[in-house]
């Protein structure tokens, strides 16, 4: 253990003494630059703002918003080097959270979820996975602070995180009110989703990328076949397995989309 | 118009008390006047010790402590003897412990809490339970961001104690004994420097120790020593019921009350208020506090851990027992525009029913309401 020791010193002070002298010229030139991942919600090309705005729904229906939420987890960059994919971790794990979102002009600036420096460099990728990875999934809210993400939202009985939540209020009947509750909370490691999208994302040294991450309701709820969850038949899922809830699990790639 | 000798009278009474004032025997201030004798320095070691926290389960979660305000045993120490003490009252007859007893849990019992001069307040005592894991606020309507800043209002609240705190500190610093203790704690060296600040650092201190953790759900479920009754079961199914087929009507509980806090310190209109409109509610609660209207009606979900203890049950103390309680939830809300979707109607058996206020009833710590740590120093 000893000469362990020894050796792992010998071998840093070798390297701090190659990194002192080594070849470059260039002690000033930042290597760095910024990310900024933004997400926004919408419900089509409509911002996605609680309460006061009536979204036009399936077959007549129309709903309010009370409450958006969504953990991404392994966010990170991608990279080629010599061939192989690298990667740039940004962040282990984010809540967006758009339930305090109640106008327009904030709805259209949505929310910083990361705001980090990286190296400076052509990074080829975004990638992240909306839900909570089966890794952190594993874990439960008293292994973090109070104020981390993952110290809440957690089903005991199903041991999951809660991935995301939609809740809202809907008029089924066109009367103008909007009475029927409409809570959806998804979870389970079944319903965790990679996703990645691919495209340069040049960052120079001393530059900034900022990213915006959009999340479609729209998209969400309705398919491209035409399929959707209907509210005059299901307005509340709690569940991993409920078909509502693997519905939308299944459809939340389709609502993503990313802009540069 | 106040005639010549009353002005006389009045300005040489006045001379009189400045002059007792300020050749009062009690040692004055660095800052005090010219002619009274140097303040004397507190005596006595500084010398304090860390407070740990190495009892807490697993299950929960670390507790928050300001960086500013470490806990120590004499920190809290002092903050017992404050909160049990009727000092910082204007009349000395009311303390925290006034509307906060151990035997309830830290409550009163009250819908609305009585202070000075059986003046009635507006809102139900809270619970102080577990109040070092909260990281969203304090009071029903959050309008504190830590348990510091909490414990500056009720000395000045004219509800509660009705005391300044410029006085209160006064009252302190001439005490026969206090500075000692403040000098122990925070290492003061003259009585003048004993401000508010130090007391409610005091305070938080010891009210984050209040920390529930002994109930018999704790000691079933977690850690397995026995076995709920069926009732208790039955109860517990129906508290939890998250993952249920998406036509089952279930209480929903722990959508507000989840966690091994049995609260996650999330403010909702829970549906209790049936109001015409988000103006409407007679106590607006958070939005009173923040100024945004759909926060209108929300108040904190408080712990449901010991709740068999703290009724009446609300913000305003509106329900008598937690029959009641389910009653109202059953109701599924009133249609108020902010309220909760959660809140939905449901149906319970009187069998179902029992079930809850058992499993309910399994949150009561009697090792917590009768920890003499967190008894009235005085007795």
């Amino acid at each position: 253990m000893k000469l362990l020791s020894r050796f792992s010193l010998l071998a840093l002070s070798a390297a701090l003494l190659f990194s002192a002298c080594g070849g470059t010229d260039d002690n000033t030139a930042p290597d760095t630059g910024r990310i900024t991942l933004n997400a926004t919600a919408t419900y089509g090309s409509l911002p996605l703002v609680m309460f006061d705005q009536n979204y036009d729904y399936e077959d007549g229906m129309q709903f309010q918003m009370q409450l958006f939420q969504t953990y991404l987890s392994d966010i990170e960059l991608v990279y080629m080097e010599n061939g192989a994919e690298m990667t740039e971790p940004l962040l282990d794990v984010a809540l967006a959270e758009f339930g305090d979102i109640y106008t327009i002009a904030d709805a259209e600036a949505g929310i910083e979820v990361v705001k980090t420096d990286v190296p400076a460099r052509n990074y080829t990728a975004l990638r992240f996975g909306v839900g909570v990875s089966p890794a952190l999934n594993a874990t439960v809210p008293p292994d973090y602070e109070v104020t981390h993400p993952l110290g809440q939202n957690y089903w005991e009985d199903a041991n999951s995180y809660i991935f995301f939540k939609f809740e809202g209020n809907a008029d089924l009947d066109g009367s103008g009110g909007f009475q029927d509750k409409l809570t959806f909370h998804v979870g389970g490691d079944n319903n965790y989703n990679s996703i990645e999208f691919t495209g340069a994302i040049d960052i120079a040294p001393d530059g900034e990328a900022v990213l915006n991450l959009n999340f479609d309701m729209e998209k969400l709820l309705i398919r491209s076949n035409g399929d959707y969850v209907d509210f005059r038949q299901v307005r509340q899922a709690h569940s991993n397995t409920a078909p509502a809830a693997v519905f939308m699990g299944e459809n939340m790639p389709n609502a993503l989309s990313l802009t540069r | 118009m106040i005639p010549l000798y009353k002005k006389i009278f009045f300005f040489g009474a006045f001379a009189l008390a400045l002059g007792f004032t300020a050749c009062d025997d009690e040692p004055a201030g660095p800052d005090g006047c010219a002619n009274c004798p140097a303040e004397q320095p507190i005596t006595g070691e500084y010398n304090p010790t860390a407070y740990s926290f190495d009892y807490l389960p697993d299950r929960f979660p670390n507790p928050i402590i300001p960086p500013d305000n470490p806990m120590t045993e004499e920190g809290i120490a002092l903050g017992r003897m404050l909160f049990y003490d009727p000092i910082l009252s204007r009349d000395s007859t009311i303390s925290c412990a006034s509307c906060h007893l151990q035997s309830l849990s830290f409550t009163d019992g009250a819908a609305v809490s009585i202070g000075i001069d059986n003046r009635e307040g507006v809102r139900s005592a809270m619970p102080l339970v577990n109040l070092a894991f909260n990281p969203r606020g304090f009071f029903w309507d959050g309008r504190s961001a830590t348990l510091e800043e909490q414990a500056l209002i009720p000395i000045e609240d004219h509800r509660e104690m009705d005391e300044s705190w410029d006085v209160a500190e006064e009252k302190l610093r001439r005490h026969t004994a206090y500075p000692q203790y403040f000098r122990k704690a925070f290492g003061v060296e003259y009585p003048s420097e004993i401000t508010r600040e130090h007391v409610v650092k005091a305070l938080a201190q010891f009210e984050r120790t209040l920390i529930s953790y002994n109930s018999r759900f704790d000691k079933v479920v977690w850690e397995q020593q026995g076995w709920p009754t069926d009732l208790e079961q039955e109860g517990r199914d129906l508290f939890f019921v998250e993952t249920a087929l998406p036509t089952q009507e279930h209480p929903g509980c722990s959508h507000c009350h989840g966690s091994s806090l049995f609260t996650e310190n999330n403010f909702f209109n829970n549906g209790i208020s049936d109001v015409e409109g988000l103006e409407a509610f007679a106590d607006k609660g958070l939005g009173g506090f923040n100024g945004n209207i759909y926060d209108n009606g929300k108040f904190r979900a408080p712990t449901l851990r010991n709740i068999a203890l703290t009724a009446p049950y609300m913000h305003d103390g509106r329900f008598a027992t937690l029959e009641e309680v389910l009653d109202s939830y059953a109701q599924g809300g009133h249609g108020v525009p902010n309220e909760d979707p959660n809140i939905q109607p449901f149906t319970l058996t009187d069998e179902q029913k029992e079930a809850m206020i058992a499993f309910l009833n399994m949150l009561t710590d009697t090792a917590f309401t009768n920890n003499p740590a967190f008894a009235d120093p005085f007795k």
